[in-house]
């Protein structure tokens, strides 16, 4: 939780009355100012008028689908959105992330997982965490000196590891596509590189986590793409 | 149906025109006789040679060839001396006599020439003609069986039988057991033979056609992309066998491949397109099933994550809210069950009605008290007939029935508005249950659908599955009874069910 006196203000975009009611009561509870909207309508005026730091939107709105909104939305706004929507088909989630969403949560969604993707999406919106060193449990990365240390043992990466790895940290948090990666790194689409990508993965794992096999740090979201965690550092 | 002949242009050579020939040489030949004093017997050497041209005009080959040959020796035997002998007395003779003879057989060797060109060239416009309404009839086939059909009536037209004609199977590079058109041609070597030829056409060695020792003869269908059958039919039956027949039933073969080929992938075409359209319904129910199902669990998860939490839970007007949420999530989850196992009972076709008495007055009594929570402020106006009749129901159907259409009103109605139900007899012995909302209603054209399982009006707001309205037509047709969806004039969507009334 954000120990600051600043109120982030987030705004509903969901059609169930009942998920707005409790999300508000999570989400008031731990110091934000909630907006709610029913419809894609009221959602794009809701944006305009309250300003919101985060949009939590449902994909199933009756007047609109929340793609499309975000379509709109992402024309003259880049105000962080995750998506909320109990379509858990990955095709629809790629397609939320590509066309603009910053992150997705599935219903039904762990309230602490979903608090721990504001205050990312958040972070990242206001540029919080660009500090020149990253650090996220035993690994540590110092971005001037391009020095990668695990439990404070220097490691070697190629220049196409670390760049994959900056990628990560730059968006840390974030579940970033296989065709985001690729075209970051390669320019190309992923159909191009889906086994490249793989391979750059595992030796990055091999490197970075404690044990490879069952990554911490660089974990596979099935179907859509990876995510860099964010773990407390070791005692 | 008669058959069309086609094949004329062959020599008539019966018996008939070698009679006509001799009586026409000898019958002028009589008559020339007693005037030959007068004309003189090289007049009716030209007489006798006019009459082998005219007779060029009718008679066939030999039968004219025998007439110039008679009419040299007529007129050698009766008019040249010696009279009534074979021989020449002067060498001027012999020549007039070869000069006859010349004379009559390039003629009639030119005319009958002339004759055989003229058939060609009619046979031929012929075979032109009945190609293209072959062609037309064919094209106007909307189906396979539609196109052997018409390929059979053809065949039997212009070749005296149907064809027997085995099609690919769909799912097999191998020709489909059961065949088309003529059945009598059916039998296992025939079949043999039409495999093996399906199968050298298929892998790319076309064979041109092959006999059974039955006589039929088997000629691959081929399109242009693939083999896509094998036609067989007895040429041997027609006579002549001529080339031409066999060229003209080559054509026919083509026409029908050709039509066969479009019909197949037409077909192929309409299947994929259903299959998708099946599975895009599948998709859909899919969807909405899983989106119902999720949502009062997400509630569920989410009260129980704030109920977890101390900062909210420490507040007793949070906790009870807390449960009131919980509470219509498990009712929402309850009525979503019972719907699919409704349906469910439904399709089975196990739905067995326990048949009662039963007062429609008592029974909106009960719904009325089932829904109270639910009302969220609308006002409920109800009007019953004093002395409605009774209906013979299952009353628990007939419940959840007036349950659905009412949940239903008050899902896509604002709260506040009021909902009216109605029951009243009808002149036709019939007692009529509307339920009647002052919502937006459904756009006329959409009212039709309303009653499909899974169907949801385009734009309207989530929640429900589509069943609940399905379940309502089920139940009420279950009971033999009528129901209908209309808008009112002033808005709102009025439901009315029509039953048998038990006096």
């Amino acid at each position: 939780m954000e120990k600051s006196k600043i109120k982030y203000k987030v705004l509903i975009i969901d059609d169930e009355a009942q998920i707005r009611r409790l999300l508000r009561m999570t989400l008031e509870s731990n110091e934000y100012k909630v907006f709610e909207a029913a419809t894609a309508k009221e959602g794009m005026q809701a944006v305009t008028m309250n300003h919101p730091d985060v949009i939590l939107l449902d994909l199933g709105l009756p007047d609109e689908s929340g793609l499309k909104l975000m379509g709109r939305l992402r024309e003259w706004s880049a105000v962080p959105v995750i998506v909320l929507t109990v379509q858990d088909s990955e095709s629809v989630m790629i397609e939320a992330l590509d066309s603009g969403a910053d992150d997705y949560v599935t219903k039904p969604f762990n309230a602490g997982e979903l608090l721990a993707r504001i205050r990312v999406a958040i972070r990242h919106s206001l540029r919080m965490d660009e500090s020149p060193v990253f650090r996220s449990g035993s690994l540590e990365v110092d971005i001037n000196s391009r020095v990668t240390r695990l439990n404070k043992q220097e490691v070697k990466l190629t220049a196409t590891e670390y760049s994959l790895l900056l990628i990560f940290i730059r968006n840390a948090g974030k579940v970033l596509t296989h065709s985001y990666i690729s075209r970051e790194i390669w320019s190309a689409p992923y159909a191009d590189n889906a086994q490249i990508l793989r391979v750059h993965i595992a030796q990055l794992r091999k490197k970075i986590e404690n044990d490879p096999s069952v990554p911490e740090l660089l974990i596979t979201e099935p179907g859509v793409g990876y995510r860099m965690k964010i773990l407390p550092l070791p005692e | 149906m008669s058959r069309t002949r086609i094949w004329k242009y062959s020599s008539r050579s019966d018996f008939s025109e070698y009679l006509i020939a001799f009586l026409a040489i000898v019958l002028t030949a009589g008559i020339c006789f007693p005037l030959s004093h007068f004309i003189g017997i090289f007049s009716v050497g030209l007489i006798l040679l006019m009459v082998v041209a005219v007779l060029a005009l009718f008679l066939g080959r030999w039968p004219l060839m025998f007439a110039a040959i008679l009419n040299v020796l007529v007129w050698d035997y009766f008019f040249q001396k010696p009279l009534f002998s074979i021989g020449i007395m002067q060498i001027e003779d012999l020549f007039a006599n070869i000069a006859d003879l010349l004379v009559a057989i390039v003629s009639v060797i030119l005319i009958t020439r002339i004759r055989k060109s003229k058939t060609i060239l009619q046979n031929s416009q012929e075979r032109l003609i009945i190609l293209n309404n072959f062609l037309e009839s064919m094209n106007n086939a909307k189906s396979i069986a539609e196109a052997v059909q018409i390929a059979g009536e053809n065949l039997k037209k212009y070749f005296g039988q149907e064809a027997i004609i085995y099609i690919k199977d769909k799912n097999s590079n191998s020709l489909f057991s059961a065949p088309y058109g003529n059945s009598d041609f059916h039998n296992a070597n025939g079949i043999a033979i039409a495999q093996s030829l399906f199968i050298k056409s298929s892998t790319g060695r076309p064979g041109d056609s092959e006999k059974s020792t039955d006589g039929i003869t088997y000629f691959p269908l081929l399109d242009p992309r693939e083999a896509i059958g094998v036609i067989g039919i007895n040429l041997e039956t027609y006579t002549p066998p001529g080339e031409d027949k066999i060229l003209l039933f080559k054509s026919f073969i083509t026409i029908i491949a050709s039509t066969l080929g479009r019909e197949i992938s037409i077909e192929k075409a309409m299947e994929k397109e259903l299959l998708d359209h099946s599975e895009k319904l599948f998709q859909a129910v899919l969807n909405s099933v899983s989106h119902e199902l999720r949502t009062p669990i997400a509630i569920i998860s989410a009260a129980v994550g704030n109920l977890n939490d101390a900062r909210t839970s420490s507040e007793p007007e949070k906790r009870r809210q807390i449960c009131v949420e919980l509470e219509s999530a498990s009712n929402r989850l309850n009525t979503l069950v019972e719907n699919i196992l409704d349906m469910s009972r439904i399709e089975s076709g196990l739905l067995k009605l326990n048949l009662q008495y039963c007062d429609i007055a008592d029974l909106v009594g009960l719904v009325v008290k089932d829904l109270k929570g639910e009302l969220h402020g609308r006002k409920l106006n109800i009007s019953i007939d004093e002395n409605l009749s009774l209906i013979k129901a299952d009353i628990s159907l007939i419940r959840q029935v007036l349950v659905n259409i009412l949940r239903n009103a008050m899902m896509y109605t604002p709260s506040g508005t009021g909902i009216e139900i109605t029951a009243s007899n009808n002149p036709a012995g019939m007692v009529s249950l509307s339920v009647r909302d002052y919502g937006p209603g459904v756009p006329d054209e959409n009212l039709e659908h309303l009653f499909e399982k899974f169907y949801r009006v385009p734009g309207s707001r989530s929640g429900g599955t589509g069943l609940g309205l399905a379940i309502v037509r089920a139940f009420v047709e279950a009971h033999k009874g009528f129901i209908r969806a209309s808008n009112e004039p002033d808005g709102g969507l009025r439901i009315t069910m029509i039953f048998k009334a038990e006096k």
